[in-house]
């Protein structure tokens, strides 16, 4: 016949040996959520910069029809910036995607 | 002493002046060259209308359900790829659906405000300069007209339809803008009705204030037509364009015709 003050001994051992296991685990989740979000708010803040930069680009443009070398460089500048305006829309896209991995995840 | 009244004439900035001064006047400006200059990308469209300019107000109309959104939407993403951005009130369609309604591979690029505000002129204008200040955006596009004012209190839809077309050309004059404006039509067309400018809803100014009317009609599944009703810089008139839907848009339906057809289509588009 066992002791029960030495059962219950036992199973608070267990439970303490299985959440000590379990913290690196819930430390990296945690570390991913923080790290997926701070990336999507730096994507945010990066396409709207990437925008005003657009639109001064546009601007320069309208000011200078005549003048066709600036507006070849202006053409691809400002096809550029789309581009990139495009890439963070993916960027963001992809890391809420795996926010959504790691939320799931307990 | 002097008239005071001669005395403002003579100081006057607008003075009345001969169509010779004129001449030289407008010699001196230079040759005019269009701030904005694009074109629609279908190759007819461009042909009969030699491309949109700034300062025209561009009205956009069609029974419920043929295309008028769809059109509107091709136009939007053919200037994008001329890096020529819009910006859409689009108050018939939700921000989701509307985003849905383009290809999400390639969404091109456009503005739109986070949200709508309906019936109130002086917001729209006012999102417009801001549009215009912030992103450059000298295309805009208004889905549709009836959202512009209440519908409701208004005692005379017609002048309210006028005053609010003017107000909209006057925008587009002042700021060197192209103004889409979407417009239902009265008569409810559907497939292979008869319509005309003069079918536009409630009021006859849309067509008289608008630079040119472009009537949407499908003509069969996946398949349509865009008049030009009239069209006030080229004098284009009656024109038809067979467009067909391909992918999320519409594209400019090539048809095969013998060379005596072409000639003749040519003869009497010169004409």
């Amino acid at each position: 016949m066992t002791d029960p003050i030495i059962e219950r001994v036992d199973l608070l051992r267990e439970q303490s040996l299985e959440k000590a296991s379990r913290m690196p685990e819930d430390a990296s989740r945690e570390f991913m959520r923080r790290y997926c979000r701070m990336m999507i708010d730096h994507s945010k803040e990066s396409m709207v910069t990437l925008q005003k930069d657009l639109a001064h680009l546009l601007k320069i443009r309208d000011r200078h029809p005549s003048d066709m070398q600036a507006q070849e460089l202006l053409w691809f500048n400002i096809q550029l910036t789309q581009d990139c305006i495009k890439q963070e829309a993916e960027d963001i896209n992809a890391f809420r995607e795996e926010l959504k991995q790691w939320q799931t995840q307990k | 002493m002097a008239d005071p009244k001669v005395a403002e004439i003579q100081q006057d900035r607008y003075p009345i002046i001969s169509s010779y001064e004129m001449r030289e006047y407008i010699r001196e400006q230079g040759e005019y060259k269009p701030l904005v200059n694009v074109c629609s990308k279908l190759p007819s469209l461009d042909r009969a209308i030699e491309n949109f300019h700034d300062g025209e107000l561009v009205a956009i109309s069609g029974p419920t359900k043929n295309g008028k959104t769809l059109f509107a939407q091709t136009l939007t993403k053919n200037f994008s790829e001329q890096q020529y951005f819009s910006l859409w009130f689009s108050y018939e369609v939700t921000p989701r659906g509307f985003i849905n309604c383009f290809d999400d591979k390639d969404l091109p690029m456009f503005f739109m405000p986070k949200s709508l505000e309906a019936r109130n002129m002086d917001w729209v204008e006012r999102k417009i300069l801001e549009g215009l200040e912030k992103y450059n955006t000298r295309i805009v596009f208004v889905d549709h007209l009836h959202y512009l004012f209440d519908l409701v209190s208004r005692q005379n839809v017609s002048l309210t339809i006028g005053n609010v077309v003017r107000r909209l050309k006057g925008i587009a004059v002042k700021n060197k803008l192209i103004i889409f404006l979407l417009c239902h039509t009265a008569k409810p067309g559907g497939e292979g009705g008869e319509l005309s400018y003069l079918s536009i809803r409630d009021s006859s100014f849309v067509a008289q204030e608008s630079d040119t009317v472009f009537m949407v009609q499908r003509t069969g599944k996946e398949q349509g037509q865009v008049r030009v009703e009239f069209h006030r810089r080229t004098g284009c008139f009656n024109e038809i364009i067979p467009i067909m839907k391909h992918g999320k848009y519409f594209q400019e339906m090539i048809q095969e015709v013998s060379s005596g057809d072409y000639q003749e289509s040519y003869k009497k588009r010169r004409k």
